[in-house]
């Protein structure tokens, strides 16, 4: 049996946190869920997610970020170990892994209070149009990629059809409809977090920033919390405890940098940066973002992608005109 | 009649780039028509059926992995035991030895741990590149500046800060470089030798130092200097400091310059230096006359094959020729093209061969189209759609936008391929194939399947379409340059000395069938 050190006098020889999520319970017993290079997720007896973050990964509102740690593949995690948080700190016996956070900054991932006008999301739109991948929402916004596989093909056109009903929806506070459309965007798309899950986190983050100004959004946030926290049984377990989480208000801090920064000259030092989260996945987070300040706006960007022109001449440029 | 095959690898979390590699690598293999590795979530399973993917995913849940193959029905057991091989594998590989070395984190860090280094290869995202550019300047090493998007305004003062403190800055958009004989980023192994280049283009730079290392010459420095130095603006700052460096070079006997046409100012300024170096410099600057530019201590040529020629004559003690074009001749076994065939389609990965070859084909053929225009040409209306004869670069940012570029990822060129095959105004497609570091490692397994595939296409149509191309490539690049030349041979593409030569040579056959039919039939 491998001997458990006791976080507390093993500050020393454990590692540090720099950054913890406020939503990481203070006790617990879990389990290792998934391993990748720069994250490892553990799900507690409770079925929440934890997640350990290689140093340089942005803050999370249920992440523990090592301080210096830049590769987690070392540590030899592997799915199914056991893990334990006690004592302000998280161990994994099975590879003496010592994570202690009682020094660390807690991270809320609460969003700043923000109501951008137009012209000041087409610096964001231009941005992902040039730089987004072409997976993902980008290609349906801004027909951005001309080869795709039949599954990409399906997705643009379900997104096509969902985004004009959600924009209006969002904007007559209609929360059936608006979960309506929701429902048709969970776990949607390809790679580890679906595409459709991070535009929806995106989508709930700039709601939740409009919401200090906008009562009617904050009522239909509330209208939202059960119905999606019920959607969010259509998706996987990280996926799902994005969602939650997002529901309630707290987001990663790449996501919250951006709307910090909309308006100011370094948001587009924050949203490349909210773009070199995933594969796709910030860049499905950003359109999200964009998608919920401007629904209506950004609806009508899928006039120009959804019928193939090359960058949505039709739509776009009169639009970033304004 | 294609069937399909699932297979469900429970409670599998895999990362997004992993998944989509998967995806492609299935897809890829003989049988396959199109496969699909996503997370088994019920608007996946939804969008797989709108996909044509007839998928019966029983007992399946959103935390499981959905791998999908549809296509010959005796390929697709083959296919679903690559992909759990793969899986297999990549889970070995992230789980190998602990990396214990602890990896330099800053510039300061990598100078620490390296102190005897004078350059900065840096390749960040535009946003930070031009910050630590200036951090690598500041520690006092000259920087080769990979990234793109570096504003106009901060090229300049970056250049400004190299030139007050002896440096240099080769980039912005700098992709190509052989310094002290290491290639950088995209460029090819070749022969050291008493040849110096300085090149405000990429492909530039690689097809002179490729010609002159199969000419038997060698290369002492290749210095990129990105495409906009010499703009009137930046005032070719890099370009004087390289042609000052190479003129000091105990090891270079000869210097080559090469550039798209530079502003004229800057052009008269560079050339006033280089008459000056004490040494013969042989320039081409694409798309202006020699006669313009060659003077006393300059050799001034039209192509890049020429520069290459010309330097290594110079460099054995020969006098070089203006111009070493030569008439083509007429390739034998070429197909029956039908009536409706003129045109040439030239679909490149490199910027600069695109542009060499619109001035050639346009003072050849004329009529030709292209999204790199030179004088006399016209600018393509449509990227997406050829016109008459048309040249694209696809490289160019509107192809690139969040994909790999062309001479890694052949995706966009095998699919304009195919486009092109079914157009039965074409004639002849050209091709620029890339050797070297950095570019797709075994690019005929990429091409010689399109050239397949577009051949029959055409065929069916009674089209068929002649393939020409050229190789910049060298024996010592990491892609073993003869199996590709084999391959592609083997395939049926014409294969060219130079990007110069396969233009000729397209032209050629062109030309014959732009003639009315009767004068073709009398001819004959």
């Amino acid at each position: 049996m491998v001997p458990c050190p006791d976080p507390v006098t093993d500050i020393g020889r454990g590692r540090l946190a720099d950054s913890v999520g406020a939503l990481v319970p203070t006790r617990a017993r879990a389990r290792v869920h998934s391993v990748f290079a720069r994250a490892c997720n553990l799900e507690t007896d409770c079925g929440e997610m934890v997640t350990l973050l290689a140093s340089g990964c942005g803050s999370n509102p249920r992440g523990i970020r090592y301080a210096s740690r830049d590769d987690l593949l070392p540590l030899r995690l592997r799915p199914g170990q056991a893990a334990v948080l006690q004592d302000m700190a998280l161990r994994i016996p099975a590879t003496d892994v010592v994570v202690n956070f009682s020094r660390a900054a807690v991270w809320k991932g609460t969003v700043a209070a923000s109501s951008p006008a137009w012209h000041q999301l087409r610096d964001l739109f231009e941005l992902v149009r040039s730089h987004a991948p072409t997976q993902g929402f980008a290609p349906a916004l801004f027909a951005s990629g001309n080869s795709r596989s039949p599954f990409q093909r399906a997705m643009i056109a379900r997104i096509a059809q969902t985004l004009p009903k959600l924009a209006r929806a969002t904007e007559t506070r209609d929360a059936r409809t608006v979960v309506a459309a929701l429902r048709s965007l969970v776990g949607l798309g390809d790679g580890l977090t679906p595409a459709g899950d991070d535009f929806i986190v995106g989508y709930l983050a700039a709601l939740s920033s409009r919401a200090y100004h906008e009562r009617g959004l904050a009522a239909l946030l509330r209208a939202l919390a059960v119905p999606v926290a019920q959607l969010s049984r259509h998706t996987h377990a990280i996926s799902r405890q994005m969602l939650l989480d997002a529901l309630q208000g707290h987001f990663a801090e790449r996501v919250t940098e951006v709307v910090r920064c909309l308006g100011g000259s370094e948001v587009a030092g924050a949203a490349s940066r909210l773009m070199a989260v995933g594969h796709t996945s910030g860049a499905d987070m950003l359109c999200g973002l964009l998608f919920g300040f401007a629904p209506v706006l950004t609806a009508k960007l899928l006039v120009g992608g959804a019928s193939g022109n090359v960058v949505g001449e039709t739509a776009h440029a009169p639009v970033l005109a304004c | 009649m294609s069937s399909t095959l699932v297979k469900i690898v429970p409670r599998e979390y895999r990362d997004s780039v992993s998944l989509m590699q998967l995806s492609a690598m299935l897809g890829k293999l003989p049988g396959i028509e199109q496969a699909s590795a996503v997370m088994a979530t019920e608007n996946n399973l939804a969008l797989l059926a709108e996909a044509g993917l007839r998928v019966d995913a029983k007992g399946a849940s959103a935390s499981d992995l959905l791998i999908v193959v549809q296509g010959e029905k005796s390929a697709l057991p083959a296919a679903i035991d690559e992909a759990m091989k793969s899986l297999t594998r990549q889970t070995e590989d992230s789980g190998g030895e602990a990396r214990t070395a602890l990896r330099p984190r800053s510039i300061q860090m990598a100078l620490k741990a390296t102190p005897e280094a004078n350059m900065a290869l840096i390749s960040t995202p535009g946003d930070y590149a031009a910050a630590e550019a200036m951090k690598a300047l500041r520690l006092g090493l000259n920087v080769m500046l990979f990234s793109n998007n570096v504003s106009e305004p901060e090229e300049l003062l970056l250049k400004q800060f190299a030139r007050d403190a002896d440096l240099i800055v080769m980039g912005p958009d700098c992709g190509t470089a052989i310094i002290n004989g290491t290639p950088l980023a995209f460029a090819n192994v070749v022969k050291r030798g008493p040849i110096g280049v300085v090149g405000a283009s990429g492909t530039g730079l690689q097809q002179v130092t490729v010609l002159v290392d199969r000419l038997g010459s060698g290369i002492s420095q290749a210095i990129g200097t990105g495409g906009r130095d010499l703009h009137r603006d930046i005032g070719a700052i890099s370009m004087l400091k390289g042609l000052k460096d190479l003129a000091a070079d105990p090891a270079t006997q000869v210097i080559v310059l090469i550039s798209k046409p530079p502003a004229a100012e800057v052009a008269e300024r560079v050339l006033a230096e280089a008459a000056k170096a004490g040494k013969p410099v042989v320039v081409n600057f694409l798309g202006t006359d020699p006669k313009q530019v060659g003077r006393k201590g300059v050799h001034a040529v039209k192509t890049l094959e020429d520069a290459a020629r010309a330097a290594v004559a110079i460099a054995r003690g020969e006098k070089p020729r203006n111009s070493y074009a030569e008439g083509a001749s007429s390739p034998s076994g070429l197909p029956r093209f039908a009536k409706t065939q003129r045109y040439v389609r030239g679909l490149y990965s490199g910027g600069t061969f695109c542009y060499e070859a619109t001035l050639l084909l346009g003072e050849l053929l004329g009529d030709v189209h292209s999204n790199t225009p030179t004088p006399g040409t016209t600018e393509l209306a449509d990227v997406w759609q050829s016109r008459q004869h048309t040249l694209v670069d696809l490289g160019d940012d509107v192809f690139t936008r969040g994909r790999p570029h062309p001479m890694i990822d052949y995706r966009l060129r095998t699919e304009r391929i195919a486009r092109e095959a079914e157009d039965a105004e074409t004639a002849v497609i050209l091709l620029d194939v890339v050797l070297g570091y950095g570019s797709h490692m075994d690019p005929s397994s990429e091409l010689v399947p399109a050239i397949h595939r577009a051949r029959a296409t055409a065929s069916a149509h009674g089209c068929p379409i002649a393939f020409v191309g050229q190789i910049c490539g060298t024996a010592a690049d990491p892609q073993d340059f003869t199996r590709q030349a084999r391959a592609l041979s083997e395939a049926g593409m014409l294969l060219a000395e130079s990007n110069a030569q396969a233009v000729r040579l397209a032209a050629g056959i062109a030309s014959t069938l732009s003639r009315p039919a009767a004068q073709r039939s009398r001819k004959a």
